[in-house]
């Protein structure tokens, strides 16, 4: 796999694990990558050097959008949510995920 | 996006103080984990596009420093742009002033010169091919369809008396609906509206200048040419008439105006334009109106109409002169763009040498991560930086060069009035030539700097740079030759020009002309009124000999007629030969040496027999092998006896060998427009005189103007402005280019033995003598040079050449040894003086020292 092709896989993936999170609800940036860490039992831990441009580019493809909201203890936080383009774009990926993921199990069984 | 992150950071931190870490712990650990933070904005910015914002202001900055860093490459580096751009946008200008700029009326695009084409008939005037008033009457009415109106004009001297005082004014006869075609609004009063009635229209300068911008000038009678005409209306500020810098005082209705002058006849030769109907098409206009010129009757029978055709109305002159002003002023722009090209080509130069110089520079913001394209892009800022600055230099030397011209007498005809204010146009050009002058200049550098191998960055220049380097210099030579030829050329003709053999002596002579044809005299009257003006003028102190003229000696003649000898087969018949008509005095007064026969005298009178005085050719041509003197030849008038023969001079300047002419005694030969040819001793004042010959006009007639009076060499100062002006500024283009030239040259060798110093420093060590060192410098170059001389010679021949043609200098394309010595001469100087600094250096190169450099 070529340098690019890796990186392009790697970005995909953060946007569908940032979509699958939205997709449970509206959510901040410390609350996404606080949710990915525990949904994978520590095994996921998100870069904030990469959360926040990949949020910022989202938002700018109309997967999601953000608004400005209180926290549970009236903290102004930054609150994103997924649009219905992110959730058909979700829907997608997911399948798309799937089929790759299998593949990779199914030549990693015959090797 | 600061506060979005903190929260962040908080909520990090609280979590990491539940889970028991002290206060302290718990933030580094939060701050730990979400990395750098200005590293996450600029990441962000970058997504938004902020990024290239602060890139270019940094990129600004960092350019502002390292040009204060390098004051000597910065000031050479922006007095190049500045000199380049100064040139070309000086001469655009001009372009700009003559050619280009549209007429002060509405829509000016929509208006079109109709030109009738014709054999047979005589060039009239500058404002292209005319047509008499009832033909005009005729085109206007065919044409209907296609224009809204079609106006006729005509550019003639009026002697326009005006509260007491007469004065020689520009005047433009014009059918009536001249304005409304124009489609302008008067300043004040009104247009007049028909082809005859008794009113004028003057032009804003003059109601300003001679009327104190009165407004009971309007309604109020001046008198133009001896008869009434009630001033109706002001032009608007802005219009002076339909060619620039040719302006206009006064407009009249051209059927009332020639009706006053009882010259009905000469109200011919009428220039026409139109204002095309919305939705015409010129194209298809013009095949109309080419049409319909076929259709017209001739007016004359020995003429026959080819055509006509449809020619944008612009303020530029029509015909001959026209061309030669746009062929003048191409010459003149492409030199500046030659003199662009070499400082671009400087620029280049430096720019490659700085870049290598700042090799290890880049080549370490190349290893540590820096894009290519990154660096590009700074080098370019630096670079339009240092155009930018260069470029506004370029605009103040071109304001000031605008305003010499401006000031100076060189361009042309006294009359000519230019306005060469920087204009948004011209300065939108200046801008244009910068921009592009960084791009050409520029760019190569730039990514031949920032080229990605770093090895090689690190250690030294490659011998691409020195190739590429001796290319642009060797091109830059090129073009300065070029340069130099033209200007040497240029220089050559003018001398030439200024050591004519005239034939005769036009200095300590002035003339003036008046005419009397327009104020109704006779020849009877006329002849009464030349003979009491030239006594009275010859009564004026300092004056010693005054002589009559049809025309000004240098003006070409006062008539063109076809001369045949009478008996003589069709070989004896010269076609178009210039005539005069002067006086018996007038070949003493003008030192004109016969070389055989007789001058005229009082007894060639009306009713003697008619005789003719002709030139050596014409006597030449017409008796190849016969004695000349009492030969009868045909002309104008009919028949004339031959009795002397006149040295041959030039009566023009315009074109080569003078040609044939023949005079004719004034009493033998009337018209109302005479010269006075005036000699006077060293100590008249000539302005003093000019006066006090009007004040003699105008005591015998009021109403009668001196239209013109001028040293008889007036006109050869006046054909030699322009060319004096071309030359001035060729010959300055030619030294700037070579001044930049060798500039190039200089820092290509200083720049190759800067680099080679180690080699000339092991050479030195081991023995070489100084002249293998310097041979080793320059030989290359010499050849290079060599070829560069011989190709931009060839190539100012061949421009010298076509120049010739078409601006009718005579010898400007001539192979002339001394030119090219001269050019040889100077490029070998600049040369020796471009080398010398550089060749000691590397002749001075101390081994020791250079060994232990690295």
């Amino acid at each position: 796999m070529s340098l690019r092709a890796q990186t392009d896989a790697l970005r995909g993936s953060i946007d569908l694990l940032i979509l699958k999170t939205l997709s449970l609800g509206p959510m901040h940036g410390w609350g996404i990558s606080q949710r990915i860490q525990q949904a994978s039992e520590g095994v996921l831990e998100l870069n904030q050097g990469s959360l926040y441009p990949a949020l910022q580019r989202l938002e700018k493809e109309g997967l999601i959008t953000s608004a400005w909201g209180v926290t549970e203890n009236n903290r102004r936080a930054r609150y994103y949510k997924i649009t219905a383009a992110g959730r058909r774009v979700l829907g997608e990926e997911i399948e798309s995920w799937r089929r790759f993921a299998a593949a990779l199990e199914m030549v990693m069984r015959t090797t | 996006m600061d506060e979005e992150f903190r929260l962040h950071i908080e909520l990090e931190t609280e979590q990491n103080l539940r889970a028991g870490m002290d206060p302290r712990e718990a933030r580094r650990r939060a701050l730990l984990a979400f990395g750098g933070v200005e590293r996450h904005k600029e990441e962000m910015r970058d997504g938004c596009g902020a990024r290239w914002l602060e890139d270019l202001a940094r990129d600004l900055r960092h350019a502002a420093r390292g040009l204060a860093r390098t004051p000597g490459f910065t000031l050479v580096a922006v007095l190049t742009i500045a000199v380049g751009v100064g040139a070309t946008t000086v001469v655009y200008g001009l372009v700009n002033a003559i050619l280009l700029e549209p007429l002060a009326v509405p829509a000016a695009e929509r208006l079109f010169a109709l030109d009738e084409l014709r054999w047979g008939a005589v060039w009239q005037g500058i404002e292209g091919r005319g047509v008499p008033y009832a033909r005009y009457v005729r085109y206007r009415e065919a044409t209907e369809g296609v224009f809204t109106g079609l106006a006729a004009h005509r550019r003639t001297m009026f002697s326009l008396r005006a509260r007491g005082e007469t004065m020689a004014a520009r005047g433009v006869m014009t059918s009536g609906n001249y304005f409304a075609v124009l489609g302008l609004q008067p300043e004040a009063g009104s247009f007049y509206t028909e082809d005859d009635e008794p009113s004028a229209v003057i032009a804003y300068h003059l109601w300003r200048d001679r009327f104190g911008s009165d407004p009971d000038v309007l309604g109020s009678v001046v008198h133009i040419d001896g008869q009434p005409f009630t001033i109706v209306g002001v032009a608007p500020r802005a219009f002076t008439g339909t060619l620039h810098g040719l302006p206009a005082d006064v407009w009249v209705p051209v059927v009332a105006a020639r009706r006053a002058s009882g010259l009905e006849s000469m109200a011919a030769w009428l220039a026409m334009f139109g204002r095309l109907r919305p939705g015409v098409e010129p194209r298809a206009a013009s095949a109309f109106v080419d049409g319909t010129a076929k259709q017209i009757p001739p007016d004359e029978p020995q003429t026959r109409v080819r055509g006509a055709r449809l020619e944008p109305l612009s303020g530029m002159a029509r015909g001959g002169s026209r061309d030669e002003a746009r062929t003048g002023l191409t010459l003149l722009f492409g030199t500046a763009l030659l003199v662009l090209l070499i400082a671009s080509a400087n620029i280049a130069g430096m720019l490659i040498a700085r870049g290598v110089a700042r090799r290890r520079e880049i080549g370490i913001r190349l290893a540590i991560g820096a894009g290519r394209g990154r660096l590009v892009r700074q080098l370019m800022t630096e670079h339009a930086l240092l155009a930018l600055i260069g470029g506004a230099g370029g605009v103040v030397l071109a304001a000031l060069g605008a305003r010499a011209i401006s000031a100076s007498p060189l361009l042309g005809p006294q009359e000519l009035v230019l306005d060469l204010g920087l204009d948004l146009r011209v300065l939108g050009f200046a801008l244009a030539v910068t921009v592009a002058t960084s791009l050409l200049s520029g760019l190569y550098p730039a990514l031949q700097a920032a080229r990605p191998a770093l090895v090689p960055a690190l250690k030294d220049a490659g011998p691409a740079d020195a190739r590429a380097r001796s290319l642009f210099v060797a091109g830059q030579l090129a073009m300065a030759v070029v340069l130099l030829v033209l200007a040497g050329n240029f220089v050559r003709a003018f001398q030439r020009t200024l050591a004519l053999d005239l034939g005769y002596d036009p200095h300590g002579i002035v003339i003036a002309t008046t005419d009397l044809g327009p104020l109704g005299y006779d020849d009877v009257r006329g002849r009464a009124f030349y003979e009491r003006l030239v006594e009275r003028v010859r009564a004026i102190p300092g004056v010693t000999a005054v002589a009559l003229a049809g025309a000004p000696l240098l003006g070409g003649g006062a008539l063109i007629n076809d001369v045949r000898a009478a008996g003589g087969d069709e070989a004896r018949h010269e076609w178009g030969v210039l005539q005069n008509h002067v006086d018996p005095e007038f070949f003493a007064t003008l030192r004109l040496p016969l070389v055989a026969g007789r001058g005229f005298t009082e007894a060639d009178r009306d009713g003697a027999p008619h005789v003719a005085i002709v030139n050596q050719t014409l006597a030449r041509r017409l008796w190849p092998e016969e004695d000349p003197l009492g030969k009868v030849i045909h002309t104008y008038g009919g028949e004339a006896v031959v009795v002397g023969v006149v040295r041959d001079g030039r009566y023009s300047l315009r074109y080569g060998a003078p040609g044939p002419f023949a005079f004719f005694p004034f009493a033998q030969r009337y018209s109302g427009s005479m010269t006075l040819h005036v000699r006077h001793d060293d100590g008249t004042h000539v302005g003093t005189l000019i006066r006090r010959i009007r004040e003699e006009v105008e005591a015998l007639d009021p109403n009668v103007a001196v239209q013109r009076a001028e040293p008889l060499s007036a006109p050869v100062t006046q054909m030699l402005g322009p060319m004096e002006f071309a030359t001035g500024l060729l010959g300055l283009f030619g030294a700037i280019g070579i001044a930049l030239a060798g500039v190039g040259v200089y820092g290509v060798l200083a720049f190759q033995v800067a680099r080679r110093s180690r080699e000339f420093g092991i050479r030195i060590a081991l023995g070489a003598p100084p002249r293998a060192v310097v041979r080793h410098v320059v030989s290359r170059w010499t050849v290079l040079a060599g070829i560069s001389a011989a190709a931009g010679i060839a190539l100012g021949l061949v421009a010298s050449r076509l120049l010739e043609r078409a601006l009718h200098i005579h010898g400007l394309g001539a192979f002339e040894p001394a030119t090219f010595a001269g050019v040889a001469a100077v490029l070998a100087a600049v040369g020796v003086a471009a080398s010398y600094a550089p060749v000691r250096r590397a002749v001075r190169v101390d081994p020791v020292e250079v060994m232990r450099v690295e």
